[in-house]
């Protein structure tokens, strides 16, 4: 590994590309220096990942140089980047479950031969002991047996680090690396990420979490609508200066209205809910206009609860709509009752990436734009483009594959399929997960807008802030039950923040149950309900 | 540009904005005329170098040879693009027009043996759908499996002979002809249209759809896979059906042994033409094209007298370079899109261009299914 000494450098003059004539990236210029964490920030859309492709090989840009200690540089391929010491780790997981830790490294290291064969075979023992060695150097604890799909996701990033770090690159460039994981997960990732630049490594790294880049990075470059309009040392910047920067002047919070929504009206009311095989039954309601919060660790089975609502895991327990008992066995039940569900992982569970944007805006209510079975196409368009100019979604044109959307923008089609489909409940999972604060704030004033118009939310979320802009109440889990659900009010930063690490604390909570079998009628509904609000027609069903 | 682009203001979400520029795909047009312009080309050379191509028995040998390759790849083509194959329609045509054959014979009627072939469609679908929706076999498998299934009760049903002395009044209808085009052909047609539009205007063509290129999401978004999956094997079936009644117009017999891999055909057919193997995209549009490109070649190969080995090594060259053309044809549409630009460029000719997390199509083009809706 170089040393941090004798400056070693990597980056892109006047970076040019375009996609079918779409100009993404405008003379982009940046340089990344050996032994700094550069964090690359932007806008949805603003042409980072671009950026990414355009220095790691990916893809091949319309025009720019790309700079290696001064030196022009061609890389036609990623491995001829990966040759010159350019190594990135992409966004999504690239692994195959199947596969050890050691075999999945295995495949990513080109110089196999040197470095571990015998008589042109693979020699494992070998091999093991040099996958031993990398991730103690690492400083990660991982068995190079483990299966990759046994791994949590912390793990699983920490895989992809090592795959990339095999061929010892001098830079690394990481896309998003913390955007799917939980707080304490992104933290080790970030810290894994210093260890690197101790190393000597240069990393370059895209965040939309500014508190983590502000903590991280050593320098920033911001770019906006494929320019870069900022490139300066991180000390010093607030996360509030780094916003700015980002989207200009505009308003990046969404601001909690002071008024709540929610209304006496049950919509939802779960009866001998079981999360896991051993954890207790529970009951729990939830309530038209409002946003309810459901957190726990991993495994705690607040995610599993959150699916169950979703219909995509079948629900152990009883479900009643309005009043009367529902079957939630499938995601198409739920729909029948007016779910819908947005799944964590966008691009594999959530969007068909090949299909156009107008399409999957209406996939889960196509019956809405048609006639006896006929689908109108102009009315499928206009929804669309009714639905882009709403949430703001930036995409080429309404034709245009979901996959050359931005992953801010994705989301964003996701959130629209479910306003466009009519249903009064939304199970999410992670909403604003790879959005950018502008997004964000946006996303949470749709789900806002939603439930002030009677809908209801079941939002799984990691995020703190977020579970604080947001909800009206919060279920926190562990064991794999509800423990207890906590009203608005009575939280602060601290609190969520302890109580989503799975800290004990049981004063001031309103207990749905703490333990033992309680009648869901004595279920105390915990959150204030305002007596005189006007019922509004639900906004969505138009 | 350094001036800040401008959101609606938050407060009013449905405020109108400016119109976006629509930029308009470039490589669409072209994905979509590729394949007719090779037909067209080879249509024009043939013509010019053979004088019978263009009399009018060459074409209407040509549209009749063509129809039941040409029914069998359109119900292919739905399966296909739900993400499935479907084996068994070669063989299952070959039993169907025994079994028409079989009931128009013992009983005379026509319409008995019509209803019989339909019937028999149906349930070599339904079979199909069933093993494959609530077995969980791989279609492939399934398929494999009814196809050899078929063809084993078509021979044991005939003792490898044909069924022949059908009905007068279905030999007329084999005879009829409209606006000097036979029956078979404007049958054909029909169910075209027919397909075209269940695939282009219905919920089920676009659930078909949704189902093949993504089916969890299509499952998240409630739609029912099974269903859907189903369904796409019963249309297979009836398929199948139509083809076998196309087949007793054609040669007047039932044939246990037709058919062998008219299955396979319709598969490279569809796939010709632009479909998607992995599902997600294509249209029956494509697949006709894909039919007349095969049909016309094959005719050509005829006309000009090579022999019948080396007809098949040409025409199996020919499937090999089609299923290519799908990536030949994206990396076209990206050279011409990666224009020349000023300064140093940091390309290289013929560099692939996909990492493992990419979608193939990254640059470029954009997938045939892209015009707002699924097919075109
Ligand atoms: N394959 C593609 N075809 C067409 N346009 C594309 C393609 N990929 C990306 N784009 C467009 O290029 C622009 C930049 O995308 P890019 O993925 O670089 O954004 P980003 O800054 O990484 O955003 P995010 O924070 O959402 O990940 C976007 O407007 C996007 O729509
Ligand atoms: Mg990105």
């Amino acid at each position: 590994m170089t040393a941090t000494t004798g400056a070693p450098r990597f980056g892109v003059r006047a970076a040019v590309h375009d996609y079918s004539g779409v100009v993404v990236l405008r003379e982009v210029d940046f340089e990344l220096r050996g032994g700094e964490i550069h964090a690359l920030l932007g806008e949805n859309g603003s042409g980072k990942s671009t950026l990414i492709k355009v220095l790691t090989g990916a893809v091949r840009p319309t025009g720019g140089t790309l700079l290696l200690d001064g030196e022009p540089v061609h890389f036609a391929t990623p491995q001829q980047a990966q040759a010159a010491g350019v190594a990135v780790v992409h966004q999504n997981y690239n692994l195959f479950p199947d596969l050890s830790v050691e075999k999945t490294l295995l495949a990513s290291a080109a110089d196999v031969p040197r470095r571990a064969s015998r008589l042109g075979a693979v020699d494992h023992r070998s091999w093991r002991r040099q996958v031993q060695e990398l991730l103690h150097r690492l400083g990660v604890d991982l068995d190079p047996r483990a299966l990759v799909g046994a791994l949590g996701p912390a793990e699983r990033k920490f895989v992809e680090i090592a795959r990339a770090m095999v061929t010892e690159p001098r830079f690394l460039i990481l896309d998003e690396p913390t955007a799917s994981l939980e707080p304490a997960a992104a933290d080790r990732v970030l810290a894994l990420m210093r260890t690197l630049r101790g190393h000597g490594v240069g990393l370059a790294f895209v965040s939309h979490r500014l508190d983590e880049v502000a903590a991280t990075a050593d320098r920033v470059t911001v770019l906006r609508d494929g320019q870069r309009v900022a490139e300066r040392a991180s000390a010093g910047l607030t996360t509030a200066e780094m916003a700015r920067l980002m989207v200009g002047d505009r308003p990046q919070e969404s601001v909690r209205p002071d008024t709540s929504t929610v209304r006496s009206e049950v919509l939802l009311r779960m009866h001998d809910v079981r999360c896991s095989d051993d954890g207790d039954a529970f009951d729990i309601d939830v309530h038209a206009g409002e946003i309810l919060a459901v957190t726990g660790l991993v495994g705690s089975g607040a995610a599993t609860f959150v699916s169950m609502v979703g219909g995509d895991v079948p629900l152990r327990g009883r479900a009643e709509v309005d009043g009367h008992e529902v079957r939630l066995r499938t995601a198409r039940d739920a729909q029948a009752q007016g779910i819908g569900f947005i799944p964590e992982d966008r691009k594999a569970r959530g969007l068909v990436l090949e299909h156009s944007c107008a399409v999957n805006i209406s996939l889960a209510s196509l019956g809405r734009v048609s006639t006896a079975g006929r689908v109108s196409r102009r009315r499928l368009l206009r929804r669309a483009e009714e639905y882009r100019n709403r949430l703001d979604i930036r995409m080429p044109s309404l034709g245009a594959p979901a996959s050359a959307l931005s992953g801010g923008n994705q989301q964003k089609v996701l959130v629209a399929k479910w306003l466009a489909s009519g249903v009064r409940l939304i199970a999410v999972e992670e909403p604003t997960q790879g959005v950018d604060i502008g997004g964000r704030a946006q996303i949470h004033d749709l789900l806002r807008e939603f439930t002030a118009a009677g809908g209801a939310v079941v939002l799984f979320s990691t995020d703190v802030r977020e579970v604080l802009a947001l909800a009206d109440r919060v279920a926190v889990f562990r064991h794999g039950c509800l423990s207890r659900v906590h009203a608005f009010d009575d939280l602060d930063q601290a609190r969520l923040t302890a109580l989503t690490a799975g800290e004990d604390d049981s004063s001031a909570a309103l207990g749905l149950r703490a333990d033992g079998a309680v009648p869901s009628s004595a279920a105390p509904l915990s959150t204030p309900i305002p007596s005189s609000r006007p019922t509004v027609r639900m906004e969505s069903s138009r | 540009m350094t001036a800040m682009r401008e959101r609606p203001a938050r407060s009013d979400p449905t405020g109108e904005r400016t119109p976006r520029p629509q930029v308009r795909v470039r490589g669409a047009l072209f994905d979509r005329l590729f394949v007719p312009a090779v037909l067209v080309t080879l249509v024009v050379y043939l013509s010019a170098t053979n004088d019978a191509f263009f009399s009018r028995i060459n074409v209407t040998n040509v549209l009749m040879q063509a129809s039941i390759l040409a029914i069998v790849a359109f119900g292919a083509t739905f399966v296909i693009m739900a993400g499935q194959l479907d084996l068994s329609m070669g063989t299952g045509s070959a039993l169907i027009s025994v079994i028409g054959a079989t009931v128009m014979v013992d009983t005379g009627s026509v319409l008995l043996g019509l209803g019989a072939c339909l019937l028999a469609g149906l349930l070599l679908g339904l079979v199909n759908g069933v093993v494959v929706t609530a077995l969980h076999v791989p279609s492939f498998i399934a398929t494999l499996g009814t196809m050899i299934i078929c063809g084993g009760i078509a021979l044991a049903m005939t003792n490898g002979g044909v069924v022949s002395g059908l009905p007068a009044g279905f030999r007329e209808i084999a005879t009829l002809r409209l606006l000097g085009l036979p029956v078979l052909v404007w049958g054909t047609a029909a169910i075209f249209l027919l397909l075209w539009w269940l695939q282009r205007q219905t919920v089920f063509g676009y659930q078909v759809l949704a189902v093949g290129g993504n089916a969890e999401a299509a499952r998240l978004s409630g739609i029912s896979l099974g269903r859907v999956r189903l369904l796409v094997f019963v249309l297979a079936g009836v398929a199948t059906a139509l083809a076998a009644i196309a087949l007793l117009v054609r040669v007047q017999s039932g044939q246990p042994n037709a058919n062998g891999t008219l299955a396979l055909e319709a598969i490279a057919a569809v796939v010709v033409g632009g479909t998607s193997l992995n599902g997600g995209r294509g249209s029956v549009v494509r697949t006709l094209w894909g039919v007349l490109l095969i049909a016309v070649l094959r005719n050509g190969l005829d006309l000009s007298g090579i022999s019948e080995d080396y007809k098949q090594v040409v025409l199996g060259t020919v499937f090999i370079l089609a299923a290519s053309v799908d990536f030949l044809r994206r990396r076209l549409v990206r050279r011409r899109v990666t224009p020349s630009s000023a300064g140093p460029t940091l390309s290289s000719p013929g560099a692939p261009d996909t990492t493992p997390g990419q979608v193939p199509a990254a640059t470029g083009t954009v997938p045939p299914s892209s015009a707002a809706a699924p097919a075109r």
